[in-house]
């Protein structure tokens, strides 16, 4: 303590107070004394304060210690008290401790060493005293702070503490009349609760759990509960707890959750229909020349009288009709395929940039990426079709994120940039992850290719099909300083008609 | 120079060429097949007839770019165009580069057949043109500088007696050219005459 230390003696006998001084100058060379010699000295002192140690003889000509400690605690009840007497007992030793007595100090000079002892122990004691007292005031307002309630109860559910934070929680009337609200009568799922307490004190591990909470008005919260055995003087087990509103957390939980569903679903959808439309295409060639060889053939066979040309003509005659039926079947599909892209609309390509990155925001915020939006003004306006486009940048914005995880946080950073040309508007993603070799650049494109362990590589692929289906190109290129820039290029409309803002 | 008409096929899907030659040699249709547009432009000869069925999307140059060199070379060949993916703006630039038709792969049973069979009665049908008005053009070249101008006079609508005054010849001599022009131009009314020459001039 920088403060010196300031102690009250109160001893009628000047040559003991000067014996008790000298003694505790040995060890608190500039303690000041506020020497007391009578009972009027002594209330002044009580009512000025100001020390922080009260040394007291028992045998005193106006009174006795056990008033002096008596009337010393009732002002100053944090103030430690030490007996000092020559005329002690042990009854008046112990009644004196009742009493509230922090210390007794024999005057014998074969003792005079247990005083300082005695002052040196009480002046650690308050001192600890006062962290702890620091310390809970801090722990309660960090509590209220972060709206966490904290609560005492029995076994048995009952509060028997609360503080305001968990008062205001459970919309309980008031502090003081929460003692005794039998806490999971609160709750939506009280039996879900009285299991926990049950758990707690029969495992004596700490215990949490969701709980949901109905209000007068019949809105739901969602609380999380964490308890643990309290330490309690008594024997009856106490649990002490806090319980935290999460209702926020998981509902932002659940939207994210609904997002990441919907996103796998138009990509799960895309995908199926970039590979039905790849198959068709690919079945084209195999049925057109089987339609024009057996179309040959008939003719062939009408020309040869032979005897088995009716079997085989008939067989032909077949062959020709069921790749007739092949063909109309890939027809109808690519005139589905088609009706889609003459949905198109036109598009503001800031907007639907914009949409993709808010899209994807959870992703990039859980790692740290750090993102730049640099926006065309105006904004360019696209055909397109909006979901197969955002798919497309969401893709390649998941992409970007995840190449830069390789990097610290601090080196994060995705960039997405739009720009207008003269026939073309652009998309520009650049990140700052390692990315991939020059020679691979092309490679990342072809179907099945993938550097990810659980990914299928079909995300790229599908992606470019599904930007030159919309007559525009998608390519990646290395940054001459760090990472990679995955560029889409789509062709801009004029048409005034926007579908979007 | 007499030679078989052919259907030129350009596809770089080997069963999808040959299937065209397995459809029309049984029509009595002599085909040749190439793999790309650059092997079908350095055999193609322009007095060959027939016609040509290319697919769109080739190896190398595409069937637009074919189109368009042969638009500059100005051939009069019929080209039918064969895709897998059209759409408006594909079929509009073909047809745009001369194609005659612009079909989608696989083609129903008869379409292709058809296509060709067309095709080639049309390119038949220039080439026959183009064999008359090559002949006109050759009667003309026999005439005398006298004869011809008796002639442009003719096919101007003037009679006899103006074209004698106008070339300052008797009439006896303007007939005399007349009766020789309808000889060499093998026409056998003065009607004919006109019909052949003006009909070689629109060909021109």
């Amino acid at each position: 303590m920088s403060e010196p230390l300031r102690v009250l003696l109160i001893d009628d006998d000047p040559d003991d107070r000067l014996l008790a001084l000298r003694e505790l100058r040995k060890e608190f060379p500039d303690i000041e004394a506020i020497e007391i010699k009578e009972g009027r000295e002594l209330e002044q002192a009580l009512e000025r304060g100001g020390f922080d140690l009260a040394i007291t003889d028992y045998l005193l000509r106006w009174t006795d210690g056990i008033r002096v400690l008596t009337a010393l605690k009732a002002r100053h009840p944090d103030c430690p008290v030490i007996m000092f007497t020559g005329t002690g007992s042990e009854e008046i030793a112990v009644e004196a401790m009742k009493n509230g007595l922090d210390d007794y100090a024999i005057k014998n000079v074969h003792h005079l060493v247990r005083l300082r002892a005695a002052v040196h122990s009480l002046l650690e004691r308050a001192q600890s005293k006062q962290r702890a007292a620091q310390l809970a005031t801090r722990l309660e307002t960090l509590l209220s702070r972060l709206n966490l309630g904290t609560f005492r109860c029995t076994a048995g559910g009952e509060l028997l503490e609360a503080n305001p934070a968990l008062v205001q929680m459970l919309a309980l009337p008031s502090e003081e009349e929460a003692e005794g609200t039998v806490l999971q009568e609160r709750f939506l799922q009280p039996d879900d609760c009285v299991q926990l307490f049950d758990r707690l004190v029969r495992t004596g591990q700490p215990q949490e759990r969701e709980l949901e909470w109905r209000g007068p008005a019949g809105h739901t919260r969602w609380l999380r509960l964490f308890a643990v055995v309290g330490a309690s003087p008594k024997d009856n087990a106490v649990i002490d707890g806090f319980v935290e509103d999460v209702t926020e957390r998981r509902r932002m939980a659940d939207e994210l959750q609904k997002q990441q569903l919907a996103l796998n679903h138009v990509s799960r959808i895309t995908t199926i229909g970039e590979m039905a439309a790849g198959i068709t295409h690919e079945l084209t060639q195999p049925v057109y020349a089987i339609s024009n060889v057996a179309l040959g053939l008939t003719r062939a066979l009408e020309r040869s009288k032979n005897s088995e040309s009716e079997t085989v003509s008939s067989g032909v005659r077949q062959i020709l009709e069921q790749a007739t039926r092949a063909g109309e079947l890939i027809k109808r599909w690519r005139d589905f395929t088609r009706r889609r892209q003459a949905d198109r609309s036109t598009w503001h390509l800031n907007a639907l940039v914009q949409e993709a990155v808010e899209l994807t925001t959870f992703e990039s915020r859980e790692h740290g990426v750090e993102l730049a939006l640099q926006l065309a003004e105006p904004s360019p306006l696209i055909a397109a079709d909006r979901i197969q486009i955002q798919q497309v940048v969401v893709n390649l914005l998941r992409n970007a994120y995840e190449a830069t995880y390789d990097q610290p946080e601090s080196d994060r950073r995705v960039t997405i940039q739009t720009t207008a040309g003269r026939d073309h508007a652009e998309v520009a993603i650049r990140d700052t992850g390692s990315g991939v070799p020059e020679e691979r650049l092309e490679q990342i494109f072809e179907p099945f290719y993938t550097t990810k362990p659980d990914g299928m590589g079909m995300g790229l692929a599908v992606s470019r099909s599904i930007v030159e289906a919309h007559h525009g190109r998608l390519w990646a290129t290395r940054d001459a300083d760090e990472g990679m820039t995955f560029r889409l290029t789509l062709p801009i409309t004029q048409d005034d008609e926007t579908s979007a803002e | 120079m007499q030679s078989e008409t052919t259907v030129f096929v350009v596809d770089d899907d080997a069963a999808a060429r040959e299937s065209v030659r397995a459809l029309v040699e049984p029509m009595g249709v002599h085909s040749e097949l190439f793999a790309s547009a650059e092997e079908f432009l350095k055999a193609y000869d322009p007095s060959r007839p027939g016609c040509l069925v290319t697919d769109l999307r080739l190896m190398g140059m595409s069937g637009l770019e074919l189109l368009q060199k042969l638009a500059d070379k100005n051939a009069r060949f019929p080209v039918i165009v064969i895709t897998g993916h059209a759409d408006v703006p594909v079929a509009v630039q073909a047809m745009q580069h001369g194609a005659v038709t612009l079909l989608e792969k696989p083609c129903p049973e008869l379409e292709l057949w058809e296509a060709i069979r067309k095709a080639l009665a049309r390119d038949a049908e220039t080439r026959e043109r183009e064999a008359r008005r090559r002949a006109i053009t050759e009667r003309i070249a026999c005439l005398t500088p006298e004869e011809r101008a008796v002639m442009d006079r003719l096919i101007a609508g003037q009679i006899n007696k103006v074209i004698a005054s106008e070339l300052g010849v008797s009439l006896r001599t303007v007939e005399l050219r007349r009766h020789n022009v309808l000889r060499k131009m093998e026409a056998d009314s003065l009607a004919t005459l006109v019909r052949m020459v003006l009909q070689a001039r629109e060909l021109a």
